[in-house]
């Protein structure tokens, strides 16, 4: 009778603390013998999206704007430390036609946050990123809300160049955001 | 008795069998995931519950020769399907900030990194969840090491653009290996300082440095007692948190209302990564004018909390002196949003 009010009182302990805790009870690999027990992570999504409005021509010494850059921030309170950098990289230029065989480095190229604003909550935008010059952090964000929603059009210049060719080049610019 | 324990034990079989489904109904219908490529951690070790950070992390302390592997779920909130890929690429931490390097730049860690595939096409509205598996090699060195899990769509041109963009999100890496115990968590708040920005707000700048041996990730609050009158504020949260390597050292900020009184206050600082947190206090007094810093003594009056790491290790309780710092002068500035204002008798 004892044993049953304690295999009873086990089995009701069992259920409550795997759905109070959310523990999912799966064993991750692990080689050297230690089985680490995951946890499953109730928690939203951090997202980064771009929406072009035109395509990006770039113009030697002349700020051009890149597609308006949105990021949500759906982390739980938990979850969150309540911060997220995105870090811009651009890559070579590749030139085409008549500038086939040329390179424009990335580091001629500078990209700037410009003007952000919070699209839903708020948060805290670093006043110190300096503009990045080929690669390096964007936006720095601290301290944000729940679902905040930040967005900005980052801008993109091309130094003056002496080139040996004068034509059409490609790149890719990317943005990450963790 | 017996037939009402059986029909208890009954009734909680039958209500854990219905459970699931149940959950699965209620959950058949996820929400919209937010718009563009969004990325969340599935899963994280049960050592680390209480942890927040591992729950947006893959945060771990691992033998050489352990493999680990961690879900993570990659979002298309886009009303077009996308094409995403995926790979690991080497980090570092620099300026207060966790960087992730260009393209496929690989660390040790990056290369110990592989996914359960290589791309996928996201239909709108889809979360996939990827496995990411960590092997760290037998003959891998201690230390921390830093990397990022990232997704990336496919270079997508506007209208006859020159430049491509490619949007990645990533779960960020922090891998410390090593044999035994777990290397200690901790950091010192060595200064604070009372000052006012260009727009006239008050701000409180704390000097940290990282003590111990892993990174931090900074966040934290200020409480403002025995002001004027016995006036108390706060708590304010930390406005300009900072990720710190071990050793390196930089400051977070709080910025405040500029109808705060200029005091003295007791200011009570509050400082957390993970669950270790610093406590500090120290008496301060705002300039009427910009740009200028009130030096006040500070006491550590927490050290380091009690955690997975930490409790190994001896706690981080010394008294630091304060030297006059400048506060650098903030560009933007905005009001407290959830707790601030509340300035109280």
């Amino acid at each position: 009778m004892k044993a049953t009010h304690n295999i009873l009182r086990y089995t009701l302990a069992g259920i409550l603390a795997a759905g109070g805790l959310g523990i999912v009870g799966t064993p991750a690999h692990a080689d050297n013998g230690v089985e680490p027990v995951t946890f499953a992570v109730a928690n939203g999504a951090l997202a980064l999206a771009q929406t072009p409005t035109a395509g990006t021509t770039l113009a030697e010494g002349q700020a051009v704007a890149l597609p308006i850059t949105t990021v949500t921030d759906g982390r739980a309170e938990f979850a969150r430390s309540g911060d997220w950098v995105v870090t811009v990289t651009a890559s070579d230029l590749t030139g085409d036609g008549l500038a086939a065989g040329a390179t424009i480095a990335a580091a001629q190229l500078t990209i700037e946050k410009t003007l952000g604003s919070w699209v839903s909550g708020s948060g805290t935008v670093d006043p110190d990123t300096d503009p990045v010059v080929g690669t390096g952090p964007l936006v720095v964000v601290s301290d944000d809300t729940i679902a905040s929603v930040f967005s900005y059009t980052p801008a993109v210049t091309l130094a003056p160049q002496a080139l040996p060719y004068a034509g059409t080049y490609t790149g890719t610019i990317t943005q990450t955001v963790v | 008795m017996t037939q009402a324990l059986r029909r208890l034990a009954l009734a909680i079989v039958a209500a854990g069998a219905l459970l699931p489904a149940a959950t699965a109904r209620a959950t058949s219908v996820p929400p919209m995931p937010p718009q563009g490529l969004g990325v969340t951690l599935l899963e994280g070790p049960s050592n680390r519950l209480d942890d927040p950070r591992a729950h947006s992390y893959i945060v771990d302390h691992l033998a050489p020769g352990t493999t680990i592997s961690r879900k993570i779920g990659f979002s298309n909130g886009d009303p077009e399907p996308v094409e995403v890929v995926f790979y690991a690429a080497s980090a570092d931490i620099a300026g207060g900030t966790f960087r992730v390097a260009p393209d496929r730049a690989q660390n040790e860690l990056a290369s110990w990194v592989t996914f359960s595939a290589d791309r996928a096409t996201l239909q709108p509205g889809e979360t996939v969840p990827i496995t990411v598996t960590i092997t760290v090699p037998a003959n891998a060195s201690p230390g921390e090491r830093y990397a990022a899990a990232l997704g990336a769509t496919l270079p997508s041109n506007g209208l006859d653009g020159q430049l491509a963009t490619v949007s990645r999100v990533g779960i960020r890496i922090y891998l410390s290996v090593g044999t035994g115990r777990e290397p200690t968590t901790a950091f010192a708040i060595d200064e604070t300082a009372a000052g006012r920005n260009d727009a006239g707000h008050p701000v409180v700048t704390a000097s940290v440095h990282n003590t111990g041996e892993r990174a931090v990730d900074l966040s934290g609050s200020l409480q403002l007692t025995n002001g004027p009158a016995s006036l108390a504020a706060g708590p304010f949260d930390v406005m300009t948190s900072a990720t710190l390597a071990p050793g390196a050292a930089g400051h977070v900020q709080i910025v405040l209302d500029d109808g705060l009184p200029l005091g003295p206050w007791d200011a009570t600082i509050t400082l957390t990564s993970g669950t270790t947190t610093v406590k500090a206090r120290a008496r301060l007094t705002f300039p009427s004018f910009v740009g200028t810093a009130d030096a006040s003594p500070v006491t550590i009056i927490e050290g380091a909390d009690a955690t997975h790491a930490s409790r190994r290790s001896p706690a981080l309780g010394v008294a630091a002196a304060v030297s006059l710092a400048v506060v650098p002068a903030l560009a933007a500035v905005r009001r407290r949003r959830r707790r601030a204002n509340e300035v109280s008798m």
